[in-house]
């Protein structure tokens, strides 16, 4: 995998991070945070992986 | 049709009319006293996939661009326009006055990992001079070794967070911080600034990278407040004792 995709892949991961586990909660009938809370740890992972695989490439 | 929610602007906020939401519905804005919700009309809940997610998030960028604003979670669907008065009188004053606080800033976010030598290092400096004889004993200086390495990890982890709030500086007006230590995972961080000085934190941060061969420090961002909002989990609130001036906060 190259550094530029690694980067990419980083950058999309700390926003998912971002846009679904943290931000502004309005109390809705329909809401897909709450079922959403595995993806945050999944997510989280694979940010760690991403930066790990950066840490190579920079090294 | 339910009402799909991206962001808590001021009510004077009236986003540009060929703005586009989700499936590329145009936008409208329902206010309560001083702010308003920026919506549009979804059918049923959101697509979880990235075009949903990009939309979302450039859409709330563009908002915080034009006029401050506060991103709402993504996936945040209301029944209808009553609906969403109430919520937003259910939390005008918290709502009005994170506005004011962080609406016209951006997050700059920070992960950092020990690479593989550092940990070791640190590791080394806990192992003890002498091998156990006995089982018991063997137990016990296991114990102590993994109490030692990981306070040592924490002290560690600590170290670098002081040593970024220095980079950052007085540039920060607030920072998130979470000391993680665990594996390679040394801290997750966000500090709230000012978007022009974006670039300034990122060549300081730059700087520090070449003072830490022992950690990989990662940047992401600039982006909406997400861990500035009240009443955020996960991320610690702790004080600020690094950085050289207390937060501070626009009028």
């Amino acid at each position: 995998m190259s550094q530029v995709s690694a980067e990419q892949e980083f950058t999309l991961l700390e926003l998912l991070d971002r846009m679904i586990d943290r931000g502004v909660v309005l109390t809705g009938d329909l809401t897909i945070s709450v079922a959403d809370v595995d993806l945050v740890a999944v997510a989280l992972n694979v940010v760690i992986a991403s930066v790990e695989r950066m840490a190579e490439l920079e090294a | 049709m339910s009402l799909y929610v991206y962001a808590i602007v001021d009510r004077a906020c009236d986003p540009p009319a060929e703005w586009r939401g989700l499936a590329g519905a145009p936008l409208s804005t329902i206010g309560v006293r001083s702010i308003a919700a920026v919506v549009s009309e979804i059918a049923g809940p959101p697509r979880r996939d990235t075009t949903a997610l990009v939309r979302h998030e450039a859409l709330v960028e563009a908002l915080a661009a034009h006029h401050r604003a506060l991103p709402v979670r993504f996936g945040t669907v209301l029944c209808d326009a009553g609906a969403v008065e109430q919520a937003l009188s259910e939390r005008y004053e918290s709502l009005a006055a994170d506005l004011v606080r962080i609406g016209g800033h951006v997050e700059l976010g920070i992960v950092a990992l020990w690479r593989e030598d550092g940990r070791e290092d640190v590791n080394a400096a806990a192992q003890p001079a002498e091998p156990a004889s006995r089982a018991g004993a063997r137990y016990l200086q296991a114990r102590r070794r993994d109490h030692a390495r990981a306070s040592a990890g924490k002290a560690a982890a600590r170290q670098l967070a002081s040593e970024l709030d220095v980079a950052v500086g007085d540039r920060a007006f607030d920072r998130r911080l979470s000391v993680v230590n665990e594996g390679r995972l040394v801290m997750r961080a966000a500090y709230l600034v000012a978007p022009a000085d974006a670039a300034a934190i990122r060549a300081a941060i730059d700087e520090l990278r070449g003072r830490r061969r022992d950690v990989a420090i990662v940047l992401s961002g600039p982006w909406p407040p997400y861990s500035f909002v009240s009443g955020q989990r996960g991320m610690e609130v702790e004080p600020i004792g690094m950085i050289r001036h207390a937060p501070r906060y626009p009028q």
